[in-house]
């Protein structure tokens, strides 16, 4: 017992680096995630309807019933739509799941500030975006036949999506860190990717009309599709376009700053 | 924490000290001022009945929760700063949760560091840990895959991994079979005597904690009912308990056990007998300096029982128990 | 109170002296019922979807004050958010209603009692499809505020209360069997969200994606798309139910299949411990999933490329001659005259097709602007085709023709989907005013014969499309394998 506690109790003049704590919990929770499954089983999803869509769009394009700018930029889109949704249900289940769990207490009770536990998390939850979005490469690839135009997609689509992914990930922890249940904040958190959704199912008519671009120009994802449409299917340039990048860089700032310097102080043990 | 000062530094051994917690949410009170203190190198039991206000005691005191008013100080670090306070604890909570798929080394290793130690300095304390709380052979083992006892062992480890001033261990045995709580039990004395640390123990097992408390403070419906050494307590909250013997005999004999004990010499007036269980409460008399000392009546009078052929099913000093307090106290609390 | 609990209730237990017990399905049933309602759960997602239906209707009211989309099809839309959202509610509270209760070790007492565990199933199920009707009625005031007082109301929330009753059952008893199934509620309720997007995706492609052979194919065999073009095409496009009843089937086959696999097979199987480590690689519901899955992907897959016939031959041959390229004689005897240079032609699926007409002003006076409008009908059973599916061009303009003048026009046709159809165009004089009309005149029809689409590698894709989710497949299941071998070999301590 006393060889342990002794040992414990060394402190100052510790030999060896002294990891930030943010660090550990984003490597405990990546590796949690990753070795042990559940990421890959998301990407794996993923890829499926990656592919389900790649060979629409294809079947499509041989039947010139759409261009092969167009393809791609559904492509692009797709990926963004899927892949953020994987960070957002990990980012909503992490605290109220470990609430749930019964193993928030430990975490709350280190001497780390709540900050930090909260962007470790945070890091965690963003992990599997970057490989959601190397994962379309070879769709976009194939898609556009190699032509040049793919580099312009893959580059909007990595700064659209990493914006939005950035901003999904920060909306689900902070749903889950006001809610005691996992169920709650999951549900809440998809309600609202629904309803970002919704505008897509809109009329062409109407999405075309002085409404509709105000209504593409709010919606995060509706500004992606639009921007990714006027640069890269329709050639125009940013000038003309920038517009639609307002709101995925808004709502990403306001989500974060929110996160980080109101809610992340106040993780409780139970959501107040 | 290097401007703290440490209170130990001036011979003081006070390692834990509440003054007036106070708790309320809404119009509901879950803890009406809690004043105590505990020193270093002792066991505080935290006692009291479901609802009483010794986990939200608990989460006040490792700064889970921050209290409506009042104040508190660990190792001298006054409440005011949480982040102190809580380099200074570890704590057991009640009903932890685990990560199943973390190996025992990993689990602890990953809390050493997220306390501030380098790597190979936690992998070091992860180790022998292990080996303090009998783990050693399942260090390597997803925590999924152990018992419910070797849970709370790795619990109780990980309460340690930062050499706390205090470690809280809420219910810590709850679950347990016997024999695993009298080794958990163990493991707390040895905490507090080897190590210098005081230890708070919240628990509902009243006849185990009596052997490992030092100090303890009953609790109820948010108020503290009693406190001080377990001594102080149970002499002064049921004194008439004193010089008491319980007798348990069969039914059958009861009447005759009654009339043999209320003529034998050293006991003291009726002898009073629980007719469903066989329980008969003896009141001796109380030694005045010059006859037998209590313990002699005990014996003589458990002798001529034996030799009246009374068949003994059970001998029990009573009255001096904490259980007893315990009910008396909360019972009366609730009247 | 819990089950065992009233049980043992003097009311139980009259009723038991009686013959009158209880039955288990309908104490689950209640006790679940006051959790969920009395709980505040489900009212605090109801109005939130109250909340969001409130957005939504105002936007799409403001939407039609600018006249741009038209009352029923607003009515179309938010009866589709009703349903969506009901049965995602149903899904979400069928994903927690076993695993949660394993997790919250409430599920051993009620597993501990002699009723069968297929009335303890069916209890739960119906608990977690009420708050689908209470959506339902919801979203009823929104449907008749939209809607302008068009008679699509009744026939609209008929078929939208029958086709979300058949999905809310569907989605619901699939969330239970994920939960009867997994091993935590956080996987029961990750892998229902998965599956809900899955079938929620697709609805948000854009239409020119959801043609052609496979988007078809993906719309019939994906119940929420299905019901969406269903309810649609009959609510928006007048069509009949009777013509679009191949798109409920999804519907009906998935609510049947899940309750089948719920009460016949999975109910009965349900579990306490899902941790115990497994003799058996795979269990067979799992392994006939799994096939069910991969049979369904190469299906989708590969369909288009099986209805193709001789398709070697259909894509290499050249397509069939075009009529002469003679004016066909235009409809005669009448001031305004059409003519088309085409009569009939056979091509392939993704094929262009040109030809033009000629609008000639047979009459003494100066006619009036026209316009000129494409009609395409499949010959089959007469059903109308949306000409912007086919041409970028539906209808061209002629200004105003003197006496003896013509002008001439060029149409571009792709042929995408295969069958037989015609194809005729329709001469439309601008009436002066609200109180005159005029006479159409239509040209000779062009009969369009369509081969189906035959590549099974379109562009390419198809290797990337199988390579990439295969591989992230089996590199996925590494972990489970890993984590399956650990747990057999590590020794599991009693407790």
């Amino acid at each position: 017992m006393s060889q342990g506690l002794a040992l414990a109790g060394r402190s100052e003049g510790a030999t060896g680096r002294t990891i930030p704590a943010w660090w550990l919990i984003f490597k405990q929770e990546a590796v949690e995630m990753w070795a042990g499954g559940r990421v890959l089983r998301f990407l794996a999803l993923y890829a499926v309807l990656m592919s389900v869509t790649a060979y629409l769009l294809a079947t499509n394009n041989d039947l010139k019933l759409v261009t092969m700018k167009a393809s791609v930029v559904v492509a692009v889109t797709s990926t963004i739509t899927f892949g953020l949704f994987i960070g957002l249900v990990i980012g909503a289940e992490s605290i109220s799941g470990e609430r749930e769990r019964a193993t928030l207490e430990p975490l709350l009770l280190t001497p780390s500030g709540h900050g930090q536990i909260v962007l470790g998390k945070f890091l965690a939850a963003l992990s599997p975006w970057p490989a959601a979005f190397l994962l379309s490469v070879p769709y976009v690839v194939t898609l556009s036949h190699r032509d040049p135009v793919m580099w312009l997609a893959l580059f909007w689509g990595a700064v659209l999506g990493s914006l939005l992914a950035i901003a999904f990930v920060g909306f689900g922890l902070l749903v889950s860190i006001w809610s005691d249940s996992s169920k709650i904040s999951l549900f809440v958190c998809l309600l609202v990717y629904a309803g970002l959704l919704i505008p897509a199912q809109l009329p062409t008519e109407f999405l075309n009309s002085p409404g509709g671009v105000a209504v593409s120009a709010v919606d995060p994802l509706e500004s992606a599709s639009r921007l990714l449409t006027m640069v890269v299917d329709e050639g125009r340039p940013l000038s003309q376009a920038w517009v639609y990048i307002v709101a995925p860089t808004v709502m990403t700032a306001v989500i974060i700053g929110t996160l980080f310097f109101y809610s992340a102080r106040r993780v409780r043990l139970t959501a107040e | 924490m290097n401007d703290v000062p440490d209170p130990r530094a001036n011979g003081s051994t006070e390692i834990l000290a509440a003054e007036d917690l106070r708790k309320t949410y809404g119009d509901r009170t879950a803890l009406k001022g809690l004043t105590f203190s505990l020193n270093a190198g002792r066991v505080l039991g935290f006692l009291g009945p479901n609802g009483a206000g010794k986990t939200t005691s608990i989460r006040i005191l490792t700064t889970i929760l921050r209290p409506t008013s009042g104040r508190f100080t660990v190792d001298g670090i006054s409440s005011d700063h949480p982040e102190a306070i809580r380099r200074r604890i570890g704590v057991l909570p009640e009903g932890l949760g685990f990560p199943k798929q973390m190996t025992a080394f990993g689990y602890l290793t990953y809390f050493t560091q997220l306390y501030g130690r380098p790597v190979g300095e936690a992998r070091r304390v992860a180790t022998v840990l292990l080996e303090d709380v009998g783990l050693q052979n399942r260090a390597h083992s997803s925590i999924g895959s152990f018992s419910h006892g070797m849970r709370q062992r790795l619990g109780i480890a990980r309460a340690l991994v930062n050499d706390p001033a205090v470690v809280f261990l809420d219910e810590p045995t709850l679950g347990l079979d016997p024999r695993g709580q009298r080794e958990l039990l163990r493991l707390v004395q040895r905490i507090a005597k080897e190590r210098n640390k005081g230890v708070v123990l919240c628990s509902h097992l009243l006849s185990e904690i009596e052997g490992v408390c030092d100090d303890v403070v009953i609790m109820n419906a948010g108020s503290v009912v009693a406190r001080g050494s377990v001594a102080e307590v149970v002499g002064a909250t049921r004194p008439e308990l004193d010089h008491v013997v319980r007798i348990r005999v069969p039914v059958a004999s009861i009447a005759r056990t009654q009339e043999l004990l209320e003529v034998f010499p050293g006991v003291e007036g009726d002898v009073r007998s629980e007719d469903s269980t066989g329980w008969l409460d003896v009141k001796l008399h109380a030694a005045n300096g010059s006859g037998p000392d209590e313990s002699r009546v005990r014996n003589d009078l458990l002798e001529s029982l034996i030799r009246a052929d009374v068949p003994v099913l059970g001998f029990d000093v009573g009255g001096g128990r904490l259980e007893d307090v315990f009910l008396r106290l909360t019972a009366e609390a609730i009247r | 109170m819990s089950v065992a609990q009233e049980q043992r209730s003097g009311r139980v237990e009259v009723a038991q002296r009686q013959g009158l017990a209880l039955p288990v399905w309908w104490l689950v049933f209640r006790r679940e019922f006051i959790d969920l309602w009395t709980g505040g759960r489900v009212l605090v997602l109801l109005i939130l979807f109250s909340l969001a239906m409130s957005v939504t209707s105002a936007l799409r009211e403001f939407e039609s004050e600018l006249s741009l989309i038209p009352p029923v099809e607003m009515a179309f839309l938010t009866i589709l958010s009703g349903i969506s959202f009901g049965l995602f509610i149903g899904m979400v509270i069928g994903a927690d209603s076993i695993s949660g209760e394993r997790e919250r070790a409430t599920l051993e007492p009620l597993l501990l009692t002699p009723a069968k565990p297929r009335q303890v199933v069916f209890g739960k199920f119906l608990a977690a499809m009420s708050p689908w009707p209470v959506t339902f009625l919801l979203t009823i005031p929104y449907v008749v505020v939209l809607a302008h007082g068009d008679n699509v109301v009744q026939e609209g929330l008929l078929l939208g209360a029958l086709l979300g009753g058949l999905l809310a059952i569907a989605f619901t008893g699939f969330g239970m069997l994920l939960s009867i199934w997994a091993k935590s509620n956080r996987a029961s309720l990750f892998a229902s969200l998965v599956v809900y997007l899955v079938f929620l995706i697709p609805t948000q492609w854009p239409g020119s994606a959801q043609k052609g052979d496979l988007g078809y194919l993906i719309q019939q065999f994906n119940p929420l798309q299905a019901s969406s073009e269903f309810l649609e095409k009959v609510l928006v496009n007048n069509r009949t139910v009777a013509e679009k009843m191949p798109y409920l089937l999804a519907a009906v086959l998935s609510a049947v299949g899940v309750l089948a696999v719920l009460f016949l097979y999975a109910a009965a199987r349900v579990r306490l411990d899902r941790d115990a480590p497994r003799s058996r690689p795979a269990r067979p519901g799992r392994l006939a999933g799994v096939l069910l899955v991969a049979g369904a992907t190469v299906g989708l897959v590969t369909a288009p490329a099986a209805r193709s016939q001789a398709a070697p031959a259909a894509q290499a041959a050249p397509a069939t001659p075009a009529a002469p390229a003679a004016q066909a004689a235009p409809a005669s005897g009448q001031r305004l005259q059409i003519a088309v240079d085409l009569r009939y032609k056979t091509v392939s699926a993704g094929d262009e097709v040109e030809f033009n007409t000629l609008v000639t002003n047979a009459g003494p006076a100066a006619t009036a602007p026209l316009n000129v409008a494409m009609n395409i009908v499949k010959t089959g059973q007469g059903d109308p085709v949306d000409p912007e599916d086919w041409s970028p061009e539906r209808t061209q303009q002629v200004t105003s023709l003197a006496p003896g003048e013509s002008s001439e026009q060029t149409w571009t046709v792709e042929a995408i989907l295969e069958g037989d159809y015609m194809v005729y165009l329709t001469v439309l004089p601008k009436p002066t005013g609200p109180n005159s009309t005029t006479e159409p005149v239509s040209s000779p029809g062009i009969h369009l014969t369509v081969k189906a689409f035959a590549t099974t590698n379109p562009g390419g894709v198809l290797p990337v499309a199988i390579a990439t989710p295969l591989a992230l497949t089996l590199i996925a299941v590494v972990p489970t394998l890993r984590r399956r071998r650990a747990q057999a070999e590590t020794p599991q301590d009693e407790l």
